[in-house]
């Protein structure tokens, strides 16, 4: 019997899905999603359903290699790559938490840029690193270090080669914020970028968009970060919310959605639109358009939910984000 | 003082002028990056279905009507268009024409439900709000129609310029509507009605059609703001318009057109739509947030109003 089980066992396995191995490129500056988000990313790794290769950032500011840097301690891996943007034109931003990082309640090693990686070359060096289409990027901020990486000598056949998705926080494809014509920051505050990866990302590679009215959708609640998170006397996640929206909001969560769609993308926690092709117009505007309309593209989706969907995902986002980490 | 009308008419003119001119320095010094082509390309954007809608409601609102669906009635008509190119594979033009008669018969309506019953527009409008924005939603299905090609032509721009053909069509239109407002016989009698209705009615001047004439034209206009509206996103959303009559009603006060009607303007509603548009703009390129943009775009309204009560007085 013990060997009947063993012998259908090994006949689905490969139906199970891979554990994702992600890198999470973010610009850890100005809101503090991205601090859920990178939370998220190391509760899923924990479990195992993940493996975090490496964090990489894409706004400028002194701080982010060192807060990039506590967190990652804070969660138990001291020791995870960190790479900073490079390029002096992505947007300088200036920071309500990260200043977090030169608290004595995180210690950690690195305290300076200047000692952390070049993004792109970080990058570079995990995908080389890793089996054939074995990796996912999530980037949930500007997409100066995917633009960047796609210019590097051979990037367009890196990303070919080495990455299964891009899970990207970006744009809007439905009415939100009152408009259907919703101008989403991540592709305002660098749209040259934006357009460089959905002009010039391979057609192989999927990219996977969470728009603008996805995390809308998903406020992350206030009672969470006033009473589940006091079983460290110090946490870097409910400190870095109060410094940013304070006691009485219920942050979107935007770059969580992305997070979640990337390593639990067969869960159900998302919809995904029918497959087409996303251009950034000269105004940051995300305009979707379904394959036969016109074009021949299927590379990109962009996430759907309904209410069901809603519940779910948010508390999965919550529960993701508020578990102690590993010491 | 008294200040010849002509006179005041420049004087008003300028002023528009002056606090375009002074957005758009204030902008430029927050964000450098405001003084440049996309910018200009950004706001050309946003203006045609505006100034197009803008140029209906400040014929209506001269005759002392208002109509609170043009929102809806964007919505309805992009729906129409959605189905008509996505489903129907109808060309451009046909599906042009079909928008236009859409929006034409739903502002007659509305016109003469609230002139014939003797309601006011403010009422009948708001009914026909609700009922163009579900009128939308059971023509998609609730779905956005994706369209494409086939209609971002209509918002691309011209050759090397940064403005498209809706831009200059709508150009063109605010241009008839004024010479229409300034200069022929129904231009007069609307005038006439909004100041004074029953002057205008013991006068001999009809009162009813030119009442139904303003909103049917309103509606047109709107139709065709659709086909705009739905060339810039490529596709067609029936939660489109949402909000958008406030912001055609706030273009058109900004410029000038009294809410009582009797007076008005579509040259000046177009610098009213500029300025809005501008605003806007400006707003967005600050990182301004939606909330901080309501409140800015609230007050400007109200002291625009402010403005052209004191002026008058």
């Amino acid at each position: 019997m013990k060997r009947l089980i063993l012998f259908l066992f090994s006949l689905t396995s490969p139906l199970i899905a891979e554990k994702p191995k992600i890198i999470f490129d973010t610009d850890i500056t100005g809101d503090v999603d991205d601090v859920l988000a990178l939370a998220m990313c190391h509760t899923l790794a924990d479990r195992e359903a993940c493996e975090l290769l490496g964090v990489t950032v894409s706004k400028n500011n002194q701080l982010t290699a060192s807060f990039v840097d506590a967190q990652n301690t804070f969660h138990g891996r001291p020791d995870l790559p960190v790479g900073v943007t490079r390029d002096k034109e992505a947007q300088q931003r200036e920071s309500k938490y990260l200043k977090l990082a030169d608290s004595p309640d995180y210690p950690h090693d690195l305290k300076r840029n200047e000692d952390a990686k070049d993004a792109v070359e970080l990058i570079r060096e995990l995908l080389a690193a890793q089996p054939d289409h074995s990796i996912t990027i999530i980037s949930v901020g500007i997409a100066s270090n995917m633009a960047n990486l796609l210019k590097s000598p051979g990037g367009v056949d890196l990303v070919k080669k080495k990455v299964k998705a891009l899970s990207i926080m970006a744009g809007a494809f439905a009415f939100c914020n009152r408009t259907n014509y919703h101008l989403e920051a991540n592709v305002i505050n660098g749209i040259g970028y934006m357009q460089t990866v959905a002009d010039q990302w391979p057609e192989e590679v999927p990219i996977v968009w969470s728009g603008y009215e996805i995390g809308e959708a998903l406020p992350f609640p206030r009672i969470v970060i006033q009473r589940d998170l006091d079983y460290l006397p110090h946490h870097i996640v409910k400190e870095a919310y109060l410094l940013h929206s304070g006691p009485e909001h219920d942050r979107p969560c935007w770059d969580e959605s992305s997070v979640l769609w990337a390593v639990y993308s067969e869960r159900e926690f998302f919809g995904l639109s029918q497959p087409g092709r996303v251009k950034v117009l000269d105004d940051g505007f995300t305009r979707f358009l379904p394959q036969g309309k016109g074009q021949t593209s299927r590379r990109d989706r962009f996430l759907t939910m309904n209410s069901v969907q809603q519940s779910r995902a948010l508390e999965a986002i919550v529960h993701l984000t508020i578990q102690p980490p590993r010491r | 003082m008294y200040t010849p009308l002509p006179m005041r008419r420049w004087t008003d003119f300028f002023v528009l002028i002056a606090v375009l001119t002074a957005m758009i320095l204030f902008f430029g010094v927050l964000r450098e990056s405001f003084f440049s082509a996309a910018t200009l390309g950004s706001v050309a954007n946003r203006i045609p279905a505006l100034a197009l809608v803008a140029t209906g409601m400040t014929l209506v609102m001269v005759t002392g009507g208002i109509d609170l669906s043009v929102g809806s009635l964007l919505g309805l008509c992009g729906a129409a268009v959605g189905v008509m190119m996505a489903d129907w594979h109808w060309g451009l033009m046909l599906a042009l024409v079909g928008s236009v008669f859409v929006g034409g018969l739903i502002g007659s309506t509305t016109g003469a439900v609230s002139v014939k019953l003797g309601l006011p527009s403010f009422i009948v409008s708001l009914g026909m709000l609700e009922i163009s924005r579900g009128l939308a939603f059971l023509t998609t299905d609730s779905q956005t129609k994706y369209i494409g090609a086939d209609i971002e032509s209509l918002g691309a721009p011209i050759g090397g310029l940064v403005i498209s053909s809706a831009f200059v069509i709508s150009v063109l239109f605010v241009v008839a509507g004024q010479v229409l407002l300034s200069h022929t016989a129904i231009g007069r009698h609307w005038i006439a009605v909004g100041a004074n209705h029953e002057a205008a009615l013991i006068s001999g001047v009809p009162v009813d059609r030119p009442r139904i004439l303003a909103h049917a034209l309103l509606g047109a206009l709107t139709g065709l703001a659709a086909v705009f509206n739905c060339s810039r996103l490529g596709s067609a959303d029936p939660n489109a318009g949402v909000g958008f009559e406030l912001s055609a009603i706030a273009a058109v006060v900004v410029g000038g057109t009294s809410l009582m009607g009797g007076r008005g303007s579509v040259v000046k509603s177009f610098m009213g739509v500029l300025i809005i548009a501008t605003l806007e703009a400006g707003l967005v390129q600050i990182g301004a947030s939606e909330p901080v943009k309501r409140v800015v775009t609230g007050t400007v309204i109200v002291i625009a109003v402010l403005a052209d009560t004191w002026r008058r007085k």
